[in-house]
């Protein structure tokens, strides 16, 4: 039923979408999936720029933006921000350890069809990288007024930012499902 | 003559990219609900991308961002904030906010209801590059949500009593429920119908 997926990316001859991708190892999205874990409470706790107004200083983190949304009375905006930030991120690489970890030592995973679901439509949710474009462009805005200073947080976020990346690029709907079919 | 799923009475799953008979209605590998179309493909995207449009008036004419200092009282809508960037010289972050929050979302809803009315006409021209506006549609349709993170950054920065405060406008929200629409809406469009016979299902 499965040949091997690794081989060959297929694309559809009609509109040229992508209908076999490729994979990475899978050993190389576990540590991918460590790597961002390792990231994430420092990414999104530390402060990532620090504004400074006369004697007075605010430092901005990624947790005291949902603070404002949510004291300016707009929760929605607040649960949207925490959604696209902070747990859709965090769902995708505790999703990722919990199918690699098994799939890598092979061994199939319980509950592979509940976790690939999330996994896959995780996906379209995390929006780590237009993030720290908006950090950028606040950057340019608040510093034609006063002086900005760059947290640790933002270094932290921009890595966070690129392992949760190539997690989402070297995810294979194709690649996954042979290696659970040929788990024990 | 065609040979697609339809006419082979084949079924592609989505979710694992395996394709199994359409007589099926489980897929094999993964267990998800077989289906040859997206469900309700058509009407989704028509009530998504219409109730975006409406969003998509209120985010543009209320302010989005309210700055208070003791000089001023400034309420912002988002064109005004791509002024500012062209004020102060900076084109290139102007032209991004530009795209991002004002051209993106309206070349998004173009380009879908240009899509459901060619599948609702069976138009046969050039359905390669519709399938390519498609794509572009759907890779630079997340880059919306730019703005809304701005707000959230400088919100949390410019705190500083009665000094300078920034807080949200009211046109936020409609802001993001546009983007949020406009994601969904995509997402539950499938560009196969473009290539299927008028009147098959």
């Amino acid at each position: 039923m499965h040949d091997d997926p690794s081989a060959k990316e297929i694309h559809c001859p009609r509109c040229d979408n992508c209908v076999r991708k490729k994979s990475c190892p899978l050993a190389f999205s576990l540590g991918l999936a460590i790597a961002a874990l390792i990231m994430f409470i420092p990414a999104i706790s530390l402060p990532i720029l620090t504004f400074e107004l006369g004697n007075d200083a605010q430092q901005g983190t990624t947790l005291s933006a949902l603070y404002y949304f949510y004291n300016d009375g707009y929760p929605e905006l607040s649960l949207l921000v925490f959604l696209t930030t902070v747990l859709a991120p965090f769902v995708q690489i505790i999703i990722s350890l919990l199918l690699y970890f098994p799939l890598n030592r092979n061994i199939k995973p319980k509950q592979m069809k509940i976790y690939f679901k999330i996994l896959y439509h995780v996906r379209h949710w995390v929006m780590l990288d237009i993030y720290v474009i908006a950090v950028l462009i606040t950057y340019i805005k608040l510093s034609a007024i006063s002086e900005l200073l760059y947290g640790a947080g933002i270094v932290m976020f921009v890595f966070l930012m690129l392992f949760s990346f190539m997690l989402r690029y070297c995810f294979s709907a194709t690649a996954l499902w042979k290696a659970y079919h040929d788990a024990r | 003559m065609t040979h697609d799923d339809l006419s082979m009475d084949k079924a592609f799953c989505l979710h694992c990219k395996h394709l199994s008979s359409a007589q099926l209605h489980i897929c094999p590998v993964c267990n998800e609900p077989l289906r040859q179309r997206k469900k309700n493909s058509i009407s989704r995207t028509w009530a998504l991308s219409l109730a975006a449009l409406c969003f998509f008036i209120p985010a543009n004419i209320f302010p989005i961002m309210k700055t208070l200092s003791i000089t001023t009282y400034e309420n912002n809508t988002i064109l005004d904030g791509v002024f500012y960037f062209y004020k102060n010289g900076e084109f290139f972050v102007g032209t991004v906010v530009f795209i991002a929050s004002i051209f993106i979302p309206a070349v998004k809803m173009l380009v879908l209801f240009f899509l459901l009315l060619s599948v609702k006409i069976g138009s046969r021209w050039r359905r390669e590059e519709k399938n390519s506006l498609y794509k572009a549609i759907h890779l630079i349709g997340r880059w919306s949500m730019l703005d809304i993170f701005v707000i959230g950054l400088m919100v949390s920065l410019v705190q500083f009593g009665e000094i300078a405060v920034v807080t949200t406008g009211y046109a936020a929200p409609s802001f993001a429920a546009m983007v949020i629409l406009t994601l969904l809406a995509t997402e539950s469009f499938d560009t196969r119908l473009l290539w299927d016979e008028k009147g098959k299902k």
